[in-house]
């Protein structure tokens, strides 16, 4: 190895590890305060490993009392996994149908059509905030989970639309053809033969969905107004803005929140990259 | 088992017409071979005939029953791909099972049928397999098993041995052709290799830009060939072609081509009447590196029907020499000519302008550099129009 290529891999070495300081350190210190008491917390120098160690807060958030604040994280622990789940399906069986026609079907219009979709991810979000509200209080749909759920489903769907549609317009044509001649119509050549195919871009598709389902802090913000709907960030921002309880427990709930999609995450970034990727490689 | 006919059937995409006026029909158990350099049409009539693509215009029929609005899967047809096109998700045994299943055919008699196919083709130990999990010879032997366990009335091989290295491709050429006469299933086979074509066909369709140039047993193709274009593409190495022109003489007709001169045997003369009326006039003459030997080997006194010329290149095959040797005659320029030699590997590993290839037996003592005498069969030379490129019959 010659000293010149040494010393480009000792500088992209260096710039990983400040990458990933500079994302993983407030996780890990989060995760470090969570086993504090306010006191430990606050001695200066801190501490960079918990003590004294406790798990004081994660019992508070167990006592699931009426009104508690254990109560309240977990309710809305619940609304966060049935929106961001519930939204999750529903984009993938739409974003499914869309991204195969699209990838594979011949109709009039379909590259306008597509393109229009597709700009969608160009579209500030924020600025369909307040016509989507009133839209919803027109429907009294306001505070309810199909209005959470519809919202973010139109949202999400570009997104989904493209990654699905880059995955189908990967797998070779002559395998669905081959479904044809072996005697499928073209709704069992998806069912049989696309979807398992495309199984990996499917669930590419849901993982990044839900995850930034669970993410989603404003919508809610606005359109929901109480604990039937307020998922688990909203609630989170509103007792840390009460500045009634010590931080040291709100970083315990932000483990907890985070600790859900974080799973996710490891456990299936197989499929988030071989999703995206598809097309790259064969 | 079928009866296929193309009637008058072309394909257009666009404004670009692949299939021009197609007329063929393929009797039934026939192996029929459908050969040309790509792009010419040949895939897409296949596909045609699965259903894959739509007919711009005519009729195909099966078995005196047009097809043409019948979806591939009412047609009965089976197909194997190019790149095989194998279900990746499913076990060699469940891509073999996958269109009977579909059919509702019953459990034990798509079992039987599996387990038959793949005894046939060696495939017992590998059902559990994925596709991924193959060689390029085996995902190929399962794109057949899948066809076969079908029992379908037509096969539709489309290049499938394209992908595979050249002694496998030769070992599994014989295993389809022994298969194809087991079974006396009808066949269409698509390919851009004429060795693949004319080793494998009952009778070969040549195709060149969209229309069919000439349909006949292999045998025919190679020794009447209609056009300069079937001419030069059927046969290895191809046929040596040059700017000729025919002489009248009291004798009979005698054929020029740079400073040589050889006679045109008169049995020749008589199943070609045509030839008469080229007297004096300008000709291409064929003439295949087969029908060649070399003349101070040989004890006939015929030497008019031999030339001699400079050895530029000889090339050892062990049982045979190839001797190339410099002419001074042009090549022709005609398109098609052009079209078929580089469509073929022989062509563009190399024939200089002028350049004359002779198979002679391993005896010959041509060497480079030096003089060799060389007797062209003077009853398999082959004559084409210059200007239109068909062959001089009748």
């Amino acid at each position: 190895m010659s000293g010149r290529s040494g010393s480009r891999r000792l500088g992209r070495a260096l710039l990983v590890t400040l990458i990933l300081v500079w994302s993983v350190f407030p996780i890990y210190w989060a995760l470090n305060t969570s086993f504090m008491t306010i006191n430990g917390a606050e001695t200066i120098p801190a501490h960079f490993l918990p003590s004294p160690f406790t798990l004081h807060n994660y019992r508070t958030l167990l006592n699931q009392g009426a009104g508690g604040v254990g109560y309240q994280f977990w309710r809305s622990f619940l609304n966060s996994t049935i929106e961001s789940g519930l939204a999750t399906v529903l984009t993938v069986v739409i974003a499914l149908f869309a991204a195969y026609a699209f990838a594979r079907l011949e109709f009039p219009g379909k590259r306008i059509i597509l393109v229009t979709v597709l700009a969608g991810l160009l579209l500030p979000v924020y600025a369909t905030l307040l016509p989507l509200f009133r839209i919803l209080s027109n429907v009294h749909l306001i505070n309810t989970y199909p209005g959470i759920v519809l919202v973010y489903t139109s949202g999400f769907l570009p997104l989904a639309i493209w990654i699905m549609y880059n995955y189908f317009a990967s797998v070779p044509r002559d395998i669905e053809e081959a479904a044809f001649v072996d005697g499928a119509t073209p709704v069992k050549a998806l069912w049989r033969v696309m979807i398992p195919v495309s199984m990996p871009g499917i669930a590419a598709t849901a993982i990044i969905v839900f995850l930034l389902g669970w993410a989603q802090f404003i919508f809610p913000l606005v359109l929901s107004s109480d604990l039937t709907t307020e998922p688990v960030t909203v609630v989170m921002a509103a007792l840390y803005g009460q500045r009634i309880q010590p931080f040291t427990l709100l970083t315990a709930m932000g483990v907890l929140a985070a600790a859900l999609p974080g799973v996710i995450a490891l456990l299936l970034n197989r499929y988030i990259v071989q999703g995206i990727m598809a097309g790259s490689i064969k | 088992m079928a009866r296929i006919r193309y009637e008058h059937v072309s394909k257009r995409f666009d404004s670009t017409l692949v299939v021009d006026d197609l007329d063929l029909s393929i009797e039934d158990g026939e192996l029929m071979v459908l050969v040309g350099p790509s792009g010419c049409g040949k895939t897409t009539a296949l596909r045609m005939l699965a259903g894959l693509e739509e007919v711009s215009s005519g009729q195909i029929l099966i078995d005196d029953q047009g097809v043409n609005h019948m979806e591939p899967r009412e047609r009965d047809v089976a197909m194997v791909f190019q790149n095989y096109a194998l279900y990746p998700h499913l076990s060699v045994y469940k891509n073999m099972a996958f269109g009977l299943r579909l059919h509702h055919e019953p459990k034990e008699e798509i079992d039987r049928r599996v387990r038959e196919a793949a005894q046939m083709l060696q495939l017992e130990d590998l059902l559990q397999r994925k596709p991924r999990q193959l060689s390029g010879g085996q995902r190929q032997r399962v794109a057949m098993g899948r066809a076969i366990v079908r029992e379908p009335k037509v096969f539709l091989m489309d290049e499938p041995l394209s992908n595979l290295d050249a002694q496998l491709r030769a070992q599994m050429r014989a295993q389809i052709a022994r298969l194809q006469r087991d079974l006396g299933t009808t066949m269409l086979y698509v390919t851009h290799d004429q060795v693949e074509a004319m080793t494998l066909g009952h009778r070969v369709a040549v195709m060149r830009l969209g229309v069919l140039q000439q349909v006949a047993p292999p045998p025919e193709l190679y020794a009447r060939p209609v056009n300069l274009f079937v001419a030069s593409f059927i046969g290895s190495p191809t046929m040596n072609l040059f700017e000729a022109e025919l002489h009248r003489e009291s004798e009979g007709l005698r054929v020029s081509f740079g400073s040589q001169c050889i006679k045109v045997d008169p049995a020749l003369v008589a199943s070609r009447p045509g030839l008469v009326h080229y007297g004096g006039h300008r000709v291409v003459l064929g003439i295949r590196p087969q029908k060649t030997a070399d003349a101070t080997l040989m004890d006939t006194g015929d030497t008019e029907s031999t030339i001699v010329a400079t050895v530029e290149l000889r090339e050892d095959l062990g049982s045979e020499v190839d001797v190339h040797v410099a002419i001074d005659a042009r090549v022709p320029t005609l398109e098609a000519v052009i079209e078929a030699t580089e469509a073929r590997e022989a062509g563009v590993a190399g024939r200089p302008q002028g350049s004359f290839i002779a198979r002679l037996g391993a005896d010959t003592e041509a060497r480079v550099g030096g003089q060799v005498k060389l007797w062209l069969d003077p009853r398999a030379l082959h004559f084409f129009d210059p200007n239109t490129g068909m062959a001089i019959y009748d």
